[in-house]
């Protein structure tokens, strides 16, 4: 045989891929396959974790997402749901300007600035530093009375609210929160690979046409970093709806008046303080639907960007 | 023939193409081939799925089995929360324990942070301990059937006389007619008060027997304004509890919810009146909780009258001990009560060693437990309950009313599903504390939703009753 691998070296080869890819394979299948595939079963049965499943049909889903008549009048069935939901999406709208923050850094760590590695890497600190200890230091931030934010306002004569315990003002802290966590780490990275990857040809194109800086940014660089906001926007998106858990059993406890509670949060409540695990399994899988119908969507309206 | 020659046969090729056709196998798919290489590939594959899933069998099948034989000694696992003080209590009753029955070893779980959560993992994952700590979720895991009835072994038993304890007492670890156990000790909310402030508004201490007036009154002239407009130290920290205006959230039977009633909307409307109209007590806007412990409130005097716990009280007289302070009974509103919940070991119905672990349990209700145990909870044998009252010395002087709050008792009803019930309570509450929603409104809702849960528990007890 001379062309290609011996006969025996290629079984060797193809079962050594095999091996290597053996651990995680397992690892996924053990950690994330099998439990979500549990988990969707799960959602047809009512279970307390003591006694024994009990097969229920959709009867978690109608609870779930079914209304019924009450009193003369159409209620939902879990109204905390649907105001839970509520709360998850409106803590997604800094996505759009989480996005722009952090384009608008990428772009300025993109100049070849002395010292630069240094302020790159302190851009991208809150994503090492990320978990308990951010949010504590945020919970100082936000103290009412001794906190940085309302010592600075009241510095211009603003009595700063109880930013997380005031129903109109703990959805926004929690959103600033994410925001500061969000502008500087790996969105910012993302963007800042994608700006190296745009060639110098095209600027110096449009510099012999006399354009404008903002032309440039809006004609060359926007359009060609549209595939990385693509991916930023949906990664961002699956992001917000698993999102909000930490924030929540960390710092408000899902309050003040449920405001702070998100999915991620009611579904844990439902399962290991309520241990209703089938109940809170319907939940996930609404949820693991939610995330999926909106990547199909945005990957058929994506489907543009490479055009 | 070259290994990876495939056969050139069309009978062998359609005898296996009708071979698999049988097992619905097509040509192209995954297990439709006769290639030796990827067979062997596959095979492999296979091989390693099946001692995955041999060794997962394995796992689960062992799970409760590691690490607790011992074959030497009865072995009884004791969880409880961890806390400095009363960790060491436990252990120290657990070593008298063991010198006293050598043939038992008795290892001691303190468990930090999410008590029940994880307790109810550690259960789920068959390593549950013999013996546990339990509180206010008693009925969330008795109504699952966690816990040994010891009903049967307290009416032979002579070592326990249920006649020392208050029927609230023995009621409270008690579910359809079975008691699963007896409380140590009692928790109970007590009002504390800066004696110094109130000599500087010139008032007199409060008296046990005070009224809901007398209460405004004191708080209205405790509460201070600064120059500025600002309230430099409230009056009172904290919220009168509703069963004092004779309201409850579910009956006792957890059959009714009560939540909807002029009772219950008139404790809203009082301690709404405290916030608003009198701003004798913080708003939620007012509350100043992040990054400052409630203990601070009274230690730097920003509040004179606020409510505390037993629990609260070893590390209180500590914090407080450069402050003048004493404590005093709620004010009568519509009825005199005082909140109350129990500290108890239950034990759990699948141990190995029913007879050991009652033994080891009884210990939990004997004197000097009880009486090492009432720095954070009064004892639940009222004999042990007035030796601990007059073992009390210093702080707070007024300690012996504990007795008397002892016959007041109001419990909130342990019923199965509790903490989910009580979730939305707090939930619509928050609501009406942030004036998002009105007493009446609030409760109408919370009444809808309650009574619908309540008849899906109820459903569900059903299908498990029918199974």
């Amino acid at each position: 045989m001379i062309m290609g691998f011996p006969e025996q070296k290629h079984i060797g080869r193809n079962t050594t891929a095999w091996l290597y890819l053996a651990p995680n394979f397992l690892g996924f299948l053990s950690f994330t396959f099998i439990p979500v595939l549990f988990a969707i079963v799960l959602s047809f049965f009512r279970w307390d974790i003591f006694n024994p499943p009990q097969f229920v049909g959709f009867e978690n889903l109608r609870d779930l997402l079914g209304m019924s008549i009450v009193n003369g009048k159409i209620a939902f069935n879990d109204p905390y749901f649907w105001k839970y939901l509520w709360n998850t999406v409106f803590l997604m709208l800094t996505i759009p300007v989480n996005m722009l923050v952090s384009l608008l850094i990428a772009i300025m760590l993109n100049h070849p600035l002395k010292c630069i590695g240094f302020f790159r890497s302190i851009f991208y600190l809150p994503t090492i530093c990320g978990g308990v200890g951010i949010l504590l230091l945020w919970s100082f931030i936000y103290n009412p009375e001794f906190g940085l934010l309302n010592q600075a306002l009241a510095l211009i004569g603003i009595k700063g609210p109880g930013w997380l315990t005031d129903c109109t003002w703990a959805k926004p802290a929690i959103m600033l929160m994410g925001t500061w966590g969000a502008m500087g780490g790996t969105n910012m990275l993302l963007y800042l690979a994608g700006l190296q990857g745009i060639s110098e040809e095209l600027y110096e194109a449009a510099n012999i046409d006399g354009a404008s800086v903002f032309q440039k940014f809006r004609h060359i660089t926007l359009p060609m970093l549209r595939p990385t906001s693509f991916f930023i926007f949906i990664m961002s998106v699956i992001a917000g709806f698993q999102g909000g858990f930490d924030a929540a059993f960390i710092l408000t406890g899902g309050g003040p008046a449920g405001a702070t509670t998100t999915l991620s949060y009611y579904i844990f409540n439902h399962a290991f303080v309520w241990f209703n695990m089938g109940y809170a399994a319907t939940i996930a899988l609404v949820l693991f639907l939610i995330v999926l119908i909106i990547t199909i969507i945005n990957w058929r309206f994506g489907g543009n960007v490479h055009e | 023939m070259a290994m990876n020659e495939k056969p050139s046969s069309g009978t062998l090729r359609a005898g296996l193409k009708k071979a698999l056709s049988f097992f619905h196998l097509k040509e192209g798919s995954f297990f439709y081939s006769y290639d030796r290489e990827k067979l062997v590939s596959r095979g492999i594959i296979f091989l390693l799925l099946l001692i995955y899933i041999s060794v997962t069998v394995y796992i689960f099948s062992q799970s409760g089995k590691i690490g607790i034989s011992d074959s030497r000694k009865i072995k009884l696992v004791v969880a409880v929360p961890a806390g400095q003080e009363t960790t060491k209590i436990y252990m120290e009753l657990i070593k008298r324990f063991e010198v006293k029955n050598p043939d038992i070893k008795v290892e001691l779980r303190d468990i930090a942070g999410n008590y029940y959560q994880k307790l109810l993992l550690m259960i789920v994952g068959n390593i549950g301990p013999d013996l546990m700590w339990m509180g206010q979720s008693f009925s969330e895991f008795a109504d699952r059937g966690v816990f040994m009835d010891i009903s049967e072994r307290l009416k032979t038993d002579k070592d326990i006389d249920l006649a020392n304890y208050e029927s609230t007492v023995v009621r409270w670890y008690t579910q359809d007619g079975h008691i699963y156990g007896i409380p140590y000790g009692i928790d109970l909310k007590f009002l504390a008060y800066n004696k110094k402030l109130f000599r500087k508004a010139g008032l007199a201490y409060p008296r046990d027997n005070w009224t809901y007036e007398d209460f405004l009154e004191n708080a209205r002239k405790l509460t201070v304004v600064d120059k500025s407009g600002r309230i430099s130290r409230f009056g009172f920290r904290g919220r009168l509890d509703y069963s004092l205006f004779g309201a409850q959230v579910i009956s006792e039977d957890g059959k009714k919810i009560l939540c909807n009633t002029p009772n219950m909307i008139n404790y809203f409307k009082i301690n709404l009146e405290l916030q608003q109209k009198w701003r004798v007590t913080p708003r939620p806007e007012d509350e100043q909780q992040q990054g400052l412990d409630r203990y601070s409130y009274f230690s730097q005097e920003r509040v004179a009258m606020m409510y505390f716990c037993t629990w609260d009280l070893f590390f209180i007289k500590t914090r407080f001990k450069d402050i003048d302070w004493d404590i005093v009974m709620n004010p009568k509103i519509s009825k005199k009560t005082q909140w109350a919940s129990s500290q108890g070991i239950v034990i759990a119905k699948n141990t190995k060693y029913p007879d050991a672990a009652w033994k080891l349990a009884k210990i939990f209700l004997s004197r000097d437990f009880q009486l090492a145990m009432s720095f954070e909870c009064l004892p639940s044998d009222y004999r042990y309950a007035q030796e601990a009252v007059s073992l009390h010395t210093g702080k707070p002087e007024n300690y012996p009313i504990l007795l008397k709050m002892m016959k007041l008792l109001s419990p909130i009803p342990r019923v199965p599903h509790l903490q989910e019930l009580f979730a939305g309570f707090n939930n619509v509450s928050s609501r009406v504390w942030n004036g998002l929603d009105t007493p009446e409104t609030a409760m109408t809702k919370l009444e809808q939703s309650l009574n619908r849960k309540l008849q899906k528990f109820k459903t569900l007890q059903q299908h498990t009753e029918e199974k």
